[in-house]
């Protein structure tokens, strides 16, 4: 366990010799698996006892069949015909995609391509499986599903190392190995790790929010669940006065209804040469200032409808308006100076040889004049904690530097909107917590903040009002504390609710962080 | 997107042997320059199109018809300018059009419309991993036979890619039409990079994932799908050899030709 940059990729690549075969830097010391000398021996040697799994799955499918997929270690390693198809046959079942053996991979869903990532690995039967961040990019259904096999695999008694910067995943683990700065800082059972607080946040690690909350509250550090932690924190309140409403968490109702700054009446999208899910008959209205989650699964028509409010997207039927107007009476470069976007991947934009040229691009593309492009450019890298860095080549930037670029980028128009597709995604804890504080204090300033994301916690944590996507409808809508009420919902649309909303649920509360339901039950 | 790559159409050309595939590939191209008058080419040019329509992927051709047409168009209309020799038809800008440079520019276009077909039909029946059986059971090295196949999976990926960056771009205001000749170098950078830099990612993790799957291995490879020559391969390759034949024969009998010193 570990924050971005920890060293935990570093790690994993170790035991097959990636490192130092492939990737290759300063190596001293030695790895030894089942005593044969790693350095000295080969990868695809080393393969027969060590499977890697990786984070991208795109990057470890190259077959064009789910079957052809299996099969393909199995083929390298030589085996025999008939063996590899007893294999690919046990193995497909396993992880539950028979019924898709000659699929391509390319349209499968991300959880499936993980999935099959795992299933080509585990056929060729290696003692040891690590799978490095193998639920990152993938929503809570599939990380479940992905867990499941993992869990198959140690029960069968292999050696399983998992790689994540994620707390909730550890808790099963014999042991946990928590990562910081390329060291190895604390290693223990999950209980002891887990429950210390301190270590992990100054490890940049999440802690597990429950954990940290009973804490806070003055209980024992232990691995404390939502259903313990709920029946201590009810007697507890027992004999208090429950009946006095919370005076701490502000009713999330506008005084006055705000101009809507974004509708879309009955907008229907199918995708012309995709065999994607589009959108079925979607209608919202976003008002000025607000700051929004759309949330869903993967594939349930999230982006799709964002690519609508700045005009990528052509609805198939329905219209959008933007400020009052429709948006086809919009110039390109109105329509960029209105909204801003933010993608998933800063990578796919970054281009420029200096974090201050990168800024300028859309004001370039707007011709504004040059005195102003770089006042404006300045003022946006002021506001994400970027100024120092304007001369830096923008590939040398951490992860989280280079998504603030992105929203500095989309920034500098002073667009009244600014619309983040999983704008955290591969950031760790304290990145993510960075970039979320900025997005408030954006809309404090007066911006519109639409964010697109599958994070529950950043969603019960920054948003006032959600919208809920599920197969290209919208399926719920209201405010934050609202929609997290109804658990079974969001359940059978594959979300699950956090576990501090949870725990707010079920003791009646209303706040759903951390200082809201510490402040709300010293005061009741 | 469905530009590019495998089409499941079932027909029997799909379920040609790949190797039959690779050779009657070689062998549709090589009857295209076998001679360079318009309508001989034209005759050649009728076989990548009958084995589109057998393969039944003409929708793949079709879809294609825009590029086809510009390259075909860019040929047949830069030959006649390069081309001195023949009967002068007119002038241009000080420039003498031959009745011959118009002809063989006209057979150029043609040819190489074929030749993009041939490969399209070629790509739209071929999975990659049959491609790269088929290289290896000619003969060629593992990891040479693999990185040709591997450009052909990465493709349909890469587009992909590029449109997502394409609309990052023009989210930020990227108006790719408007302006001079260096502001749009500078915005075709903020495509060009973008791509350059994921191939380059790509490209080292696809390394990782592959050698983590025992890509390499000394040992020799097993292949789970059976690759037999069928008497429909046997069928094809006569049909292909013996056109290849004919059309050798025609031009050795001085049939299709506008200029004999060129091909």
């Amino acid at each position: 366990m570990g924050a971005g940059g920890s060293g935990k990729s570093s790690l994993c690549f170790t035991p097959n010799g990636i490192i130092p075969h492939l990737l290759r830097g300063q190596y001293s010391g030695r790895t030894l698996v089942k005593d044969e000398e790693v350095a000295t021996s080969k990868v695809w040697r080393m393969a027969r006892h060590v499977g890697l799994v990786l984070q991208d799955f795109d990057a470890q499918l190259f077959s064009s069949s789910v079957e052809l997929e299996m099969a393909f270690g199995l083929e390298n390693l030589g085996v025999d015909r008939d063996e590899i198809g007893d294999r690919i046959a046990r193995y497909l079942h396993l992880i539950g995609m028979e019924h898709k053996r000659q699929f391509e991979p390319a349209s499968l869903s991300g959880g499936q391509k993980q999935r099959l990532a795992i299933g080509a690995i585990m056929c060729m039967e290696p003692e040891i499986l690590i799978m490095d961040e193998p639920t990152t990019d993938l929503d809570p259904i599939a990380r479940r599903e992905i867990l499941a096999l993992a869990t198959h695999s140690r029960d069968r008694g292999d050696t399983l190392l998992i790689a994540d910067h994620r707390s909730e995943i550890a808790f099963d683990a014999d042991e946990i190995w928590l990562m910081s700065d390329g060291e190895m800082v604390k290693r223990g059972k999950p209980s002891e790790i887990l429950s210390d607080i301190q270590l992990l946040k100054d490890s940049r690690v999440m802690p597990p929010p429950i954990i940290e909350l009973m804490k806070r509250l003055g209980y024992a550090p232990k691995l404390w669940t939502v259903a313990e932690a709920a029946s201590v924190l009810k007697a507890r309140r027992l004999g208090q006065d429950t009946n006095r409403r919370s005076r701490v968490v502000p009713e999330q109702t506008n005084g006055s209804p705000a101009r809507p700054i974004i509708q879309v009446n009955d907008l229907t999208h199918i995708y012309k040469y995709m065999s994607i899910p589009g959108l079925k008959n979607v209608s919202l209205s976003i008002a000025n200032g607000e700051f929004l989650a759309i949330m869903g699964v993967n594939g349930s028509g999230k982006t799709t409808l964002a690519k609508h409010f700045n005009g990528l997207l052509k609805p198939t039927s329905g219209t959008v308006q933007l400020d009052g107007r429709p948006i086809e009476s919009y110039s390109r470069k109105q329509v960029a100076s209105l909204i801003g976007y933010v993608f998933q991947n800063p990578d796919h934009q970054i281009f420029a040889a200096t974090v201050l040229d990168e800024v300028s691009f859309s004001l370039r593309q707007l011709g504004y004049d040059k005195r102003i492009i770089m006042d404006r450019a300045r003022e946006v890298l002021e506001v994400v904690g970027l100024l120092e860095l304007e001369q830096e080549d923008p590939a040398r930037l951490t992860k989280g530097q280079r998504q603030r670029l992105a929203v500095a980028s989309a920034l500098v128009t002073k667009p009244p909107v600014l619309v983040l597709d999983e704008p955290t995604k591969g950031l760790d804890y304290i990145h993510k917590k960075e970039l979320m504080r900025l997005l408030v204090d954006l809309n404090q300033a007066g911006h519109t903040i639409v964010v697109i994301t599958h994070s529950l916690w950043m969603v019960a944590e920054y948003a006032n009002r959600v919208i809920v996507l599920n197969g290209g409808e919208k399926v719920e809508e209201g405010p934050t504390r609202t929609v997290f009420t109804d658990e079974d919902k969001l359940k059978s649309i594959g979300m699950n609710v956090p576990a501090l909303a949870q725990l707010s649920n079920s003791l009646g509360l209303q706040g759903m962080t951390i200082d809201e339901i510490v402040e709300e039950l010293a005061g009741s | 997107m469905t530009f590019v790559g495998y089409l499941d159409r079932g027909t029997f050309i799909h379920r040609l042997d790949p190797r039959t595939k690779i050779i009657t590939l070689i062998i549709v191209s090589g009857s295209l320059f076998t001679f360079n008058h318009p309508a001989y080419v034209g005759l050649a040019f009728c076989f990548p199109l009958l084995f589109g329509a057998l393969a039944r992927v003409t929708d793949r051709i079709w879809q294609l018809r825009i590029p086809l047409l510009i390259s075909a168009l860019v040929s047949a209309l830069t030959w006649p300018f390069y081309l001195k020799s023949g009967t002068v038809l007119f002038t241009i800008g000080g420039f003498e059009m031959t009745n011959e440079a118009v002809l063989y520019g006209l057979a150029m276009g043609l040819r190489w419309a074929g030749a993009i077909i041939v490969g399209i039909v070629f790509l739209s029946t071929t999975r990659p991993d049959d491609l790269y059986a088929a290289l290896v059971l000619m003969r060629l090295p593992y990891a040479i036979a693999f990185v040709i196949s591997l450009t052909f999976r990465l493709v349909p990926t890469f587009i992909g890619v590029g449109i997502g960056i394409r609309e990052a771009q023009v989210s930020r205001g990227l108006d790719t039409k408007a302006g001079n000749v260096f502001n749009r170098a500078r915005k075709l950078m903020s495509l060009a990079v973008p791509l350059f830099m994921h191939a380059i990612r790509q490209t080292n993790m696809t390394t990782v994932a592959l050698e983590s799957r025992a890509f390499g291995s000394r040992t020799s490879r097993t292949f789970y799908r059976r690759y037999h020559i069928k008497s429909t391969d046997y069928a094809a390759l006569a049909l292909t050899i013996s056109l290849l034949l004919f059309f050798v024969w025609l031009r050795w009998s001085g049939f299709g030709v506008v200029l004999h010193d060129r091909l």
